[in-house]
C-alpha cells in the first residue's frame, strides 16, 4: 500500500518504502538510539543494521488513509529507555509531518535490544 | 585569565560538591525560558530549557537527603536520579553526561582539578555512545569541546575555579559556532538550546564553588513593580504580541494545527489563544521574546497584521494616568475587535473568529467586493503589486489597470493573482510583481491560465516605474518582457527601512530599530537615523546618475522629504531630484537612480 495524497491538480503517492526510509533516518538521529532490529527477527537475536537497511527495522501499515508504524529498535545500556522511546516517536511524527507531509496516526516503539557500550 | 578570588580551591569535598549542584539547578531554573526560547532541533517544541531543569532537578533531588562524605557516592546518586527523570531527548543526553561525570568520580572522596577534567571527558565520551549518529552542533559538541579543552590545560591551572573559567569559556565558544555546525540553528538565528543548558549548568556549578547565591528573578522583579499598582506584578511576560498567520489549508488540517501551535505556545507564554478560520489563524500570547515568536509563526506559514506591545510601559503609563483598580486585561488592546475577542474564554472560537474573518477581508483580499470584469481599454492588461496610497496612484497613472495590495511582509498569493487575471477581459496580461518574494507566485499564474501572461521580473517600485515608461501596447507580452528587463537594469532601487531584529550582515552589526539601507536588496549601510541612512548609502552606490526619484512612505511628511532633497542637492552632483508621496508602509524612503 502507499498513501496518496491528492490536492486540486492531481494525486500524490508515497511509497511505503519512502515512508519508512524516511522514518528510519530520523530514527537515527535520535539520541539513545543505537540501532534498529530486523522486524523479521522472530528469536530475539537482535542485529544492528547498517545504515542501507535502515528501514528493514521500520513496520509500516496503511490502510484507510492512516499510517501506523512499528519501529524495532535497539537502545544504548544506561539511558532512560522510556523515554527515549517517547523522543523516537515525537521526532518520527515531527519529521513524517513536515518532510514528507503525511499525518502519522500511530506509532509503535518495540524495544528490540540493549547494547552495553564499549565506554562503560 | 585573572583571577579575583585569593583563595584557591584545589579540591572539593562533599558538602561543597552538594552547594555546586544546587547552586547550579537555581540557574538552570532561572535561565530556562531562555533555553526554551532557543530550541529549534531536533524537533521545535520549545521545551529543551524545562526538560533539563526537570532532569536535572530530579539529579540534584537526590542528594537532598543524601548525607555521604564522598563525592564518589553523591556523584552517583546524582546519576541515578538524572536516569529516572530524563525528560525529552535534551534531559536524556543530559542524563548520561551526568552518568559519565559520576563514571569518573568513582572512588573519589573528593574531586581535584585533574578529576574534574576527566569527569568531564568522561561524561562526553559516554554521551557520544549513546548515539548512532551524533549531530554535531549541539549538546554534544560543546560538551566535548570544553572537555577538551579542560583536558589540555589541566595541567597548567592552579585551582579549580581557574579550570572552570577556562571549561565555561571554551563551552562559551563552543556554542557561538553551533550555528556554523547545523544549519537549522543558523536558520533561526540561535544557538543550541541543549548546549546553552550545558552551559548554564557549567556557569551554576562554578557559581556554587564561588559561594555566589542565586537570587530568584522573582525578587528582583517584585523591587522593580513595587514602586507601581500592584497590577503590574501580574505582568510576568512583557510583550503582548500578536499575529495572522495564513496557512496553507490544503496541506494542513487547520484543526489540528491550531491544537499543536495552542501547544507549543504553553512555553512561550501566557494569555494564549490561537484562534482560526479557513486559513487564517490569529495567534495571540504575553511573552518575553517575541522575536523566537514570529520565528515561529514564519515557519508555520505567511505572517502578516503582526502587533507588538510593551505591557509593562503601557500599564506604567496608565497607572500614571488613573490608579483603577480593577485592571483589565483587555485595555492593552485598542481596537475594539481585538479586546472583544481577547476577553472571551480560549475556546470561544466563533466570536475569535469572526474577528479573523473581519481582518481576513480587510487584508488578505483587499478589492473581495468584486467579481466584475476588469475593463481593460488596452491590448495588454498590466497587473502590478504595491502597498500604499500614493504609489498604487502612481502605478495606475503609469498604466497599471489592477495594483493588488501587497509588498513586503505581505505577499499576495497565486491565487489572488489568478484572480484577477481571470477578471481581466484581454487575453494578453503582463505582471510587475514588485518584490522578489512575490515573483514565483505570479510566475506561477502564467501556468495556470489560459491567458498569455508574462511576468516582468521587478524587484521593486522604482523598478516598475521605469518598466513602465517604455510600456507599448503594440507589442507582444514577451517582446515586453524581454525589453522592460533590460530597461530596469540601468536603475539602481535604494530602500530605507527599520530593522526589526539585531544582526550582523555584511560586516554590519545592526540593533534592533536602527535605520538601514538597501540597494537593490542588498543591505550596505545602518545608521540611527532616516537621513543619515540616505546620505551614507547615496555615498556607496551613487555614480554618474542623472534622475533621482524619492517616493517618501507612510509617517514622513513632505518636509522631511524636502530636507533630505536639500541634502542630496548639496552633496551630489545630481541633474534632477523628483519627489512623491508613496504612501508605503514599512520602508520610510524609496529612491531610485537612473
Amino acid at each position: 500500500m502507499e498513501k496518496e495524497l491528492s490536492n486540486e491538480l492531481g494525486k500524490i503517492i508515497i511509497d511505503e518504502e519512502v515512508i519508512a526510509k524516511t522514518a528510519g533516518i530520523a530514527v537515527m538521529e535520535c539520541y539513545g538510539l543505537v540501532g534498529m532490529s530486523s522486524r523479521s527477527m522472530q528469536d530475539g537475536l537482535a542485529d544492528l543494521l547498517g545504515r542501507d537497511k535502515i528501514s528493514k527495522g521500520v513496520g509500516i501499515n496503511i490502510s484507510e488513509e492512516k499510517v501506523h508504524l512499528d519501529l524495532n529498535i535497539i537502545v544504548e545500556y544506561g539511558t532512560n529507555i522510556h523515554e527515549v522511546a517517547h523522543n523516537v516517536m515525537e521526532r518520527v511524527r515531527y519529521t513524517l509531518e513536515k518532510k514528507v507531509g503525511i499525518e502519522v496516526v500511530t506509532i509503535d516503539v518495540n524495544v528490540r535490544g540493549v547494547r552495553v557500550g564499549d565506554a562503560n | 585569565m585573572p583571577i579575583n578570588n585569593k583563595e584557591k580551591i584545589t579540591a572539593v569535598d562533599a558538602e561543597q560538591f552538594k552547594d555546586m549542584m544546587f547552586t547550579s539547578l537555581y540557574w538552570l531554573k532561572e535561565q530556562k525560558s531562555f533555553i526554551d526560547s532557543l530550541n529549534v532541533f531536533p524537533v521545535p517544541d520549545g521545551d529543551t530549557g524545562t526538560n533539563m531543569y526537570l532532569t536535572f532537578k530530579e539529579a540534584v533531588s537526590s542528594l537532598e537527603d543524601n548525607n555521604s562524605g564522598s563525592v564518589s557516592n553523591l556523584a552517583a546518586a546524582l546519576a541515578k536520579g538524572a536516569l529516572m527523570g530524563a525528560r525529552g531527548n535534551s534531559g536524556v543526553i543530559l542524563s548520561q553526561l551526568i552518568r559519565g561525570f559520576a563514571q569518573a568520580l568513582k572512588n573519589k572522596k573528593k574531586m581535584k582539578t585533574k578529576d574534574l577534567a576527566k569527569a568531564l571527558e568522561k561524561a562526553s565520551e559516554v554521551a557520544y555512545h549513546g548515539v548512532l549518529k551524533p549531530v554535531e552542533g549541539t549538546i554534544l559538541t560543546v560538551s566535548r569541546e570544553a572537555a577538551e579543552k579542560a583536558t589540555a590545560e589541566v595541567g597548567s591551572v592552579k585551582d579549580l575555579l581557574e579550570l572552570f573559567e577556562i571549561t565555561i569559556k571554551a563551552a562559551e565558544e563552543s556554542l557561538e559556532r553551533t550555528p556554523e555546525l547545523l544549519a537549522v540553528l543558523k536558520e533561526a538565528e540561535v544557538v543550541d538550546a541543549g548546549g546553552q543548558g550545558y552551559l548554564t549548568i557549567l556557569e551554576g556549578m562554578l557559581k556554587g564553588l564561588k559561594g555566589e547565591k542565586i537570587e530568584y528573578q522573582a525578587a528582583a522583579a517584585e523591587e522593580k513593580t513595587r514602586k507601581r499598582s500592584e497590577i503590574a506584578e501580574d505582568i510576568k511576560f512583557t510583550y503582548c504580541t500578536q499575529m495572522l498567520i495564513e496557512i496553507d489549508s490544503r496541506k494542513n488540517k487547520i484543526d489540528r494545527v491550531i491544537d499543536k501551535i495552542r501547544k507549543d505556545m504553553q512555553s512561550y507564554g501566557d494569555s494564549i489563544m490561537v484562534v482560526g478560520s479557513d486559513d487564517v489563524i490569529k495567534i495571540h500570547v504575553h511573552t518575553n521574546h517575541p522575536g523566537v515568536l514570529l520565528e515561529y509563526g514564519l515557519k508555520k506559514g505567511k505572517v502578516f497584521d503582526i502587533k507588538i506591545d510593551n505591557m509593562r510601559k503601557q500599564n506604567q503609563e496608565k497607572v500614571e494616568l488613573e490608579n483603577e483598580a480593577d485592571f483589565d486585561h483587555s485595555q492593552f488592546h485598542h481596537s475594539k475587535n481585538e479586546s472583544e475577542a481577547d476577553s472571551k474564554p480560549k475556546e470561544n472560537k466563533d466570536a475569535a473568529a469572526e474577528a479573523v474573518t473581519e481582518s481576513e477581508s480587510k487584508e488578505i483580499v483587499p478589492n473581495a467586493e468584486e467579481d466584475a470584469e476588469i475593463v481593460v481599454d488596452k491590448n495588454i492588461g498590466i497587473i502590478s503589486v504595491a502597498n500604499g496610497e500614493g504609489v498604487v496612484n502612481i502605478l495606475k497613472e503609469l498604466g497599471v489597470d489592477y495594483v493588488i495590495k501587497g509588498g513586503q511582509s505581505m505577499n499576495p498569493s497565486t491565487n489572488d493573482f489568478l484572480e484577477v487575471v481571470e477578471r481581466m477581459n484581454t487575453e494578453q496580461i503582463i505582471i510587475l510583481p514588485n518584490n522578489k518574494n512575490i515573483i514565483s507566485a505570479a510566475k506561477q499564474v502564467s501556468e495556470l491560465s489560459q491567458k498569455n501572461i508574462e511576468v516582468i521580473e521587478t524587484r521593486s517600485i522604482p523598478q516598475a516605474v521605469t518598466a513602465l515608461m517604455i510600456f507599448d501596447d503594440q507589442a507582444s507580452p514577451s517582446e515586453l518582457k524581454e525589453s522592460m528587463e533590460a530597461e530596469i537594469k540601468h536603475v539602481k532601487t535604494l530602500e530605507i527601512t527599520k530593522a526589526v531584529k539585531d544582526s550582523k550582515i555584511n560586516g554590519l552589526e545592526i540593533k534592533k530599530d536602527n535605520y538601514i539601507g538597501l540597494k537593490d536588496g542588498d543591505i550596505l549601510v545602518s545608521a540611527d537615523t532616516e537621513k543619515e541612512t540616505v546620505i551614507n548609502l547615496l555615498k556607496e552606490v551613487a555614480e554618474d546618475e542623472e534622475l533621482v526619484t524619492i517616493y517618501y512612505g507612510e509617517g514622513i511628511t513632505e518636509t522631511e522629504a524636502e530636507e533630505i532633497r536639500k541634502i542630496m542637492e548639496e552633496n551630489f552632483d545630481f541633474d534632477e531630484i523628483e519627489i512623491y508621496p508613496g504612501g508605503q508602509p514599512l520602508y520610510p524612503f524609496i529612491i531610485s537612480l537612473e
